[in-house]
């Protein structure tokens, strides 16, 4: 039980990396504003939360995992936030976004 | 509309929760210092009428768990989605920028759509009118676009936010 609790919880930090170095790699190669924020959701989602669950499987039902979710709760509803925030201060700012600017790919 | 009590031994309750998860500590003395402090904001809350069913939205927790999990799953498949489009090797981004319409009834279920949009990967909402019901959303690929426009979120929003239309 100790050996699969431990491999579990190692292969969801693996995963959750690469959902972090993919988004990463997706901010540098992204055409616009827009494109770059689709990529740094993946981060902000998919990655903190499966390194987070990762943690929680590896500390067991303590003090510790119950702070991890109240973490993971607080990443959740700031990052979404912020993303909102971020895109309608771009539109405010009439920067507009390639979609509008020609329906071709970049 | 749910009880002034209900409310406020919730409220109570989970500021305690807080507080003991926070200190970890058994001391006797902690305990009822957080017991105190979460009385004192607890009734200044009702005092200032910020303390309603907006607020705290217990009568929806049972559903919203449910909700939670199906988002989640949502959002892991969706990132997948985003992850091969980032990796695919002559880049082809075909972004789109559109307007969508909402059935939402409530201002909160506005809300909690607006926020599940942005939340997952590869749409991301932009501009919320909340008269209209409406949202403008930039989406990266046409694949996110449809499943949006599906109204499949929607219907799992109204669904969790029961016979409630204010």
């Amino acid at each position: 039980m100790d050996i699969v609790s431990s491999y579990l919880s190692n292969l969801m930090l693996i995963v959750g990396s690469l959902f972090l170095l993919i988004g990463a790699i997706g901010l540098i190669r992204m055409p616009d504003v827009f494109t770059r924020m689709h990529a740094a959701s993946i981060m902000e989602t998919a990655g903190a939360s499966l390194i987070i669950i990762g943690l929680i499987i590896n500390t067991g039902l303590t003090v510790v995992s119950l702070k991890l979710i109240i973490i993971m709760l607080a990443i959740f509803y700031i990052s979404s936030v912020a993303t909102h925030a971020l895109a309608r201060a771009c539109i405010h700012d009439n920067l507009k976004p390639n979609a509008i600017n020609k329906e071709s790919d970049q | 509309m749910m009880n002034k009590y209900i409310l406020f031994l919730a409220q109570l309750f989970i500021l305690f929760l807080f507080w003991y998860l926070l200190s970890g500590k058994n001391i006797v003395l902690l305990l009822l210092l957080g017991v105190i402090i979460s009385m004192l904001i607890t009734t200044y809350q009702q005092k200032l009428k910020i303390l309603d069913d907006e607020s705290l939205p217990i009568a929806i927790l049972p559903r919203a768990i449910i909700y939670w999990i199906w988002l989640y799953k949502e959002i892991l498949l969706s990132s997948i989605f985003v992850s091969k489009l980032i990796l695919k090797f002559p880049l082809n981004v075909s972004p789109k920028y559109f307007k969508i319409k909402s059935n939402q009834k409530t201002a909160m279920g506005f809300n909690i759509y607006a926020n599940s949009i942005t939340m997952t990967p590869g749409t991301i909402s932009v501009v919320t009118n909340n008269a209209e019901k409406e949202i403008k959303i930039h989406a990266i690929s046409e694949e996110t676009k449809l499943g949006l426009e599906s109204g499949v979120m929607d219907e799992k929003i109204k669904k969790l936010m029961g016979d409630k239309d204010v």
